[in-house]
């Protein structure tokens, strides 16, 4: 009876640590945690990755890449899909060629297509991934899944980009669209980057120097504080970094040789200067033909006016916030990340561009890749990415 | 006897007392339940009624603190799996990225050295704005040749400090260290991390920000796989990192420097005095005195990096108890400057005590285990009371013990990985020998360490890889 008892008592206090006595003696996760030594900062890189294995696919004469199809495209002549991609609208297959390719239209390209020339979409469809050695164009109405690279690329009226879209030289949103991540030298919104670079370069008149009375100024933190709203006057111009734990108004044509910190919103007034960062937990806002020399960062929102330059030629910035919305005529040098959603405003037709119907569409595949995209392929920053996209990686 | 029915402010008081006790651990108190007009609180002791209200007071404050402590690894716990995250600096992919010297330190690190230089010799940072430090504080072993070597091969890039004299410790070779930097940045690792590819970029990220002085990435154990306390510590590394640093960064609050895998600002230092080398935890000082100067500490949960932890029990109680002694010191410098500092939020105040009482608090429940002891034997019960005790006892464990292991079983899902949680029954052994060893590195400062001849000195953490290894390109440990 004892000992009933003492096996019962032991039975009750050992039956909770079963599972890590099993798992301390038969071990099945002792792997260090994975770190992302390739760095998932590169937006490249998931198009990279892509080309260095097509390239080795190719060299070896395989016919598959990954779980994927291999197919050339044609050099003359119509392309040759198969039975299920004609009658579904879609292929699944990846395409590459050695020259220029122009895709067909009435096809959703469910793998990837890779050109070693120039690259041209047909209009309102729907691609994976898109590689091309020279010119990339997505024509009007394209939806982007998952990434795009090329020398250049070009982005037509109306283009929906769910995934990264990076190029060696140059971006240029020539229309309203909405985006994810941009990174590229120069990204520029219906602009010609050149003339952007002329205006960015005109350095303003001082109408007042310093900062106005709130403002503490700690000459060893190189800093000054303020713990109430500020707004400054225009045309004030000012060395060091300012932190301003309220919400800061700069009226036009401000210049300020240092960062800005600001814990509520920042509106930037038209015309104004900052040569380093602006770091706002709010919204950002800037008015016209502003320039900043360092990278905007917002916990909510960032607008940037229309004629705004961010970074420099050699001088790469970050525009990165949930929602980011810019105006015709800015040019970002390096990289344009929303986490949420991106888009284009003021470009005299309807901002709000029409939710594409990915899923479902009579005749077409399922593809069910919108949602996916964004968080498997593009985690949110901060996010550990998925095994998926480790996969991929 | 305390008869509560008159003032009614005392009534405030002794209701949650009573239900406080009551919720704990082993009581004495006989509650009489109320009847229409009074409550009756009845505490009676062989010894005397002092004694049993002195016991009644001192474990109610002590059920207090844990409550408290319990409620923060919710709290935080709770914000990880559902609330907002911020990650304001995580999305910085292109910047024009500023000069920064990066410190190693080192002492008789012979086995580990190569491996840290060769990582950062294959970071992603502009080679021309990064400058690798190595401080080779009096090391009596090989470091310094290894050191010498790995300069050879990479010219110009590193710029060894070999420290032959002055104050022993890490905060005073930093010290001198830092003497010689011109960059306005500097970033610390111990010799045994191994830093990964994009590690730098991801630490220097929030320096974007004027109003951040330090900032400290995430810490992961690759030794892993050694044995059953490496599995643990590491299941204790993800709750600490993964959830506690990452909540303090979503709140608002006070996430800690950590004193390697951490970037600090130059300016920001000179401002608050620079290093204090008198410090046995020159992290938690430094984190404080940026605290008080009005600059932020930042927490970036993808800025990863590989460290070792302890293999064996005796390592890993000095190396707590090391802790516990440089946090406690900070506990006593910064509490008081930090309750009366009105420029800080008094959420962000309230937690950065709570912070700087954490190695505190293993005494505090060692002592409350004890007063529970002399309480059940020294006060009447009356017959009731105990299977209620029994109760209350039970659950205050599952909900203020088991918090910590609610925060790591939610910091092992975040990491996405599955099968190692099922060990955290294992990890009351981990908590029972912190405990222990805490409270006798607080004893050992409190009285011992005061005695002439015994002041503090430097123990140097064990390390396991015994030999210097190939520089490996990836940065993934080998």
């Amino acid at each position: 009876m004892w000992a009933l008892l003492f096996l019962l008592t032991a039975a009750v206090v050992l039956l909770p640590m079963l599972p890590a006595i099993l798992e301390w003696r038969f071990p099945s996760d002792v792997v260090p945690l994975h770190i992302d030594s390739q760095d998932a900062l590169d937006p490249p890189f998931l198009a990279r990755s892509f080309k260095v294995r097509l390239d080795e696919a190719v060299a070896q004469g395989q016919l598959r890449l990954g779980k994927s199809h291999l197919a050339e495209t044609p050099t003359t002549g119509a392309w040759r899909f198969i039975e299920r991609e004609r009658r579904s609208h879609a292929s699944r297959r990846v395409w590459q060629s050695t020259g220029d390719i122009t895709l067909p239209a009435e096809m959703t390209y469910l793998g990837e297509v890779a050109a070693q020339g120039s690259l041209r979409t047909a209009p309102n469809e729907v691609y994976r991934g898109l590689w091309a050695g020279e010119r990339l164009n997505l024509a009007n109405c394209a939806t982007l899944l998952r990434w795009a690279h090329g020398r250049t690329v070009d982005v037509h009226s109306g283009c929906q980009l769910a995934g990264r879209v990076s190029a060696d030289e140059r971006i240029t949103l020539w229309g309203p669209a909405t985006f994810l991540l941009l990174h590229a030298p120069v990204v520029c919104f219906n602009t010609d980057p050149v003339r952007a670079q002329m205006t960015s370069s005109r350095p303003l008149p001082v109408l007042q120097a310093g900062l106005p009375e709130p403002v503490v100024w700690n000459d060893i933190a190189q800093r000054g504080t303020c713990d109430e709203p500020l707004e400054i006057l225009g045309g004030t111009a000012w060395q060091g970094d300012l932190v301003c734990r309220a919400d800061l108004v700069m009226g036009p044509r401000c210049t300020t040789d240092g960062s800005l910190k600001v814990h509520g919103d920042l509106e930037a007034g038209a015309g104004c200067q900052l040569t380093g960062n602006a770091v706002v937990e709010g919204r950002i806002e800037l008015g016209p033909n502003c320039i900043v020399g360092g990278s905007l960062l917002s916990e909510t929102e960032i607008v940037l006016g229309a004629g705004c330059v961010v970074g420099a030629p050699g001088r790469l910035a970050t525009v990165a916030a949930p929602r980011v919305r810019v105006a015709p005529g800015v040019v970002v040098h390096g990289t344009i990340w929303a986490s949420d959603i991106g888009r284009t405003q003021g470009y005299g037709v309807a901002d709000e561009l029409p939710r594409r119907r990915l899923a479902g569409a009579a005749g077409r595949p399922d593809l069910g890749f919108e949602e996916w995209a964004e968080t498997e392929i593009n985690p949110r920053p901060g996010q550990r990415p998925s095994r998926q996209y480790k996969a991929a990686a | 006897m305390f008869d509560a029915t008159k003032p009614l402010a005392t009534l405030l008081v002794a209701r949650p007392l009573l239900l406080a006790l009551a919720a704990g651990q082993a009581l004495p108190v006989v509650a009489v339940p109320m009847t229409e007009a009074a409550w009756r609180l009845d505490v009676s002791s062989p010894f005397g009624a002092v004694w049993g209200w002195s016991l009644c007071v001192v474990t109610a404050v002590l059920l207090l603190l844990l409550t408290v402590y319990a409620v923060r690894h919710y709290v935080f716990t709770l914000n990880r799996l559902f609330g907002a995250q911020r990650h304001p600096y995580a999305s910085l992919v292109s910047a024009q990225w500023p000069r920064v010297t990066i410190f190693v330190a080192a002492h008789n690190e012979e086995a580990v050295i190569a491996d840290c230089l060769a990582n950062l010799m294959a970071v992603d940072y502009p080679e021309d704005r990064m400058i690798v430090m190595p401080v080779n504080d009096r090391s009596s072993d090989g470091t310094r040749e290894i050191i010498d070597a790995v300069v050879q091969k990479f010219p110009g890039r590193i710029q060894p400090f070999h420290r032959t004299s002055g104050k022993p410790g890490k905060a005073a070779a930093l010290k001198d260290a830092t003497e010689l930097v011109d960059t306005d940045f500097i970033i610390v690792f111990d010799a045994d991390y191994l830093p990964s590819r994009g590690l730098i970029r991801r630490l220097m990220a929030p320096f974007t920000d004027p109003e951040v002085g330090a900032v400290m990435g995430r810490v992961v154990p690759n030794n892993v796989g050694a044995n059953l306390l490496t599995r643990l510590l590491d299941l204790e590394r993800s709750g600490g990192y993964q959830v506690d640093q990452q909540a303090r960064q979503n709140l608002g609050l006070v996430p800690q420097y950590g004193g390697t895998v951490g970037g600090i600002r130059i300016s920001a230092l000179r401002a608050v005095g620079g290093w204090h080398d008198d410090v046995l935890a020159e992290d938690t000082d430094l984190t404080y005195r940026l605290l008080l100067g009005g600059w932020q500490t930042v927490y970036h949960n993808r800025a990863e990096c590989y460290e070792e932890v302890p293999q064996s029990w005796a390592v890993r109680v000095r190396q707590i108890k090391r802790w516990a002694k440089g946090h406690n010191q900070a506990l006593v410098r910064h509490s008081l400057p930090l309750l009366r500092n009105s420029d800080i939020p008094l959420a962000v105040r309230i937690d950065g005590l709570l912070l700087l009482g954490v190695y505190f608090m293993s005494p505090l429940l060692i002592l409350g285990w004890a007063l529970s002891l002399l309480m059940y034997f020294t006060v009447s019960l009356d017959v009731a009371t105990p299977a209620l005790l029994a109760i209350a006892f039970m659950g205050h464990s599952a909900l203020g013990n088991f918090a910590a292991f609610f925060e790591i079983a939610a910091a092992v899902h975040l990491d996405r990985s599955r099968q190692r949680v099922r060990l955290i029954a294992f990890n009351w052994l981990g908590f029972i020998v912190s405990a222990v060893a805490i409270a006798r590195a607080v004893l050992e400062q409190a009285l011992l360490d005061r005695l002439p001849g015994r002041g503090f000195h430097w123990d140097k953490t064990v390390r396991y890889r015994r030999a210097p290894q190939a520089p490996h390109p990836t940065g993934l440990p080998v």
